[in-house]
């Protein structure tokens, strides 16, 4: 399951990084859209997180994964965005 | 000795785990979890953000220098709030220990960070200055 997990998240980074690729310019819809896809991001593993846990009854496994998982992947969209 | 940025913040992270453990042992916390996963983030987020900033602290450009230390430091009160955000939403307990105790963590790592930043900026300047020297 792990490594399921790990080249889920692999493949979800190289589109992340195509998407980017593909979008980026200045313009103010652009930072927009950067502004609802973190905040769709962290909505996401953080509530995927919680029904992950109360499903598998593994409180706070993955609920703790999924506020790490939000967190530094708000740190990276902004570093590849801004560099 | 002179120890880098890296094992300085090892250094103080294992300080304030000892000290959590101790409070956590008196105090009967609940949810103890989140006391352990609010230390882990920041030295994350101390490493991640940390060795940028020391990186753009050492840049000869000075929009290099604003944009990397401003920005370190704007990303980790959105990151913090984001994770003491979803704390509020996701806990049952929304204890005023953990939020005290996380705010504490936020001042310790962030007057770390800034002494460290001031510390390697004194040492370029003072090497700057000795190469100017005839």
């Amino acid at each position: 399951m792990g490594l399921v997990l790990w080249e889920l998240m692999f493949q979800l980074i190289q589109f992340h990084k195509k998407v980017i690729k593909r979008t980026k310019s200045n313009s103010l819809d652009n930072y927009a859209g950067l502004g609802f896809q973190l905040v769709a991001f962290v909505i996401a593993s953080v509530y995927g997180g919680n029904w992950a846990d109360s499903y598998f009854k593994t409180e706070p496994i993955f609920l703790l994964s999924g506020v790490f998982l939000a967190v530094f992947g708000v740190i990276y969209m902004l570093i590849i965005k801004f560099k | 000795m002179k120890l880098g940025f890296v094992s300085k913040l090892v250094i103080v992270t294992i300080a304030l785990a000892v000290c959590t453990a101790t409070f956590l042992y008196f105090s009967q916390a609940k949810e103890q979890f989140w006391f352990w996963a609010a230390l882990l983030f920041y030295f994350i987020a101390g490493l991640v953000i940390g060795i940028r900033t020391q990186k753009a602290v050492t840049s000869e450009s000075n929009s290099q220098f604003f944009t990397g230390v401003m920005g370190g430091t704007g990303l980790r009160m959105l990151i913090s709030l984001l994770f003491i955000g979803t704390y509020l939403i996701t806990s049952n307990l929304k204890s005023n220990q953990f939020i005290i105790y996380f705010l504490i963590l936020y001042l310790f790592f962030t007057i770390f960070e800034i002494y460290q930043l001031i510390h390697r900026l004194r040492a370029e300047k003072q090497s700057k200055v000795d190469n100017a020297t005839p």
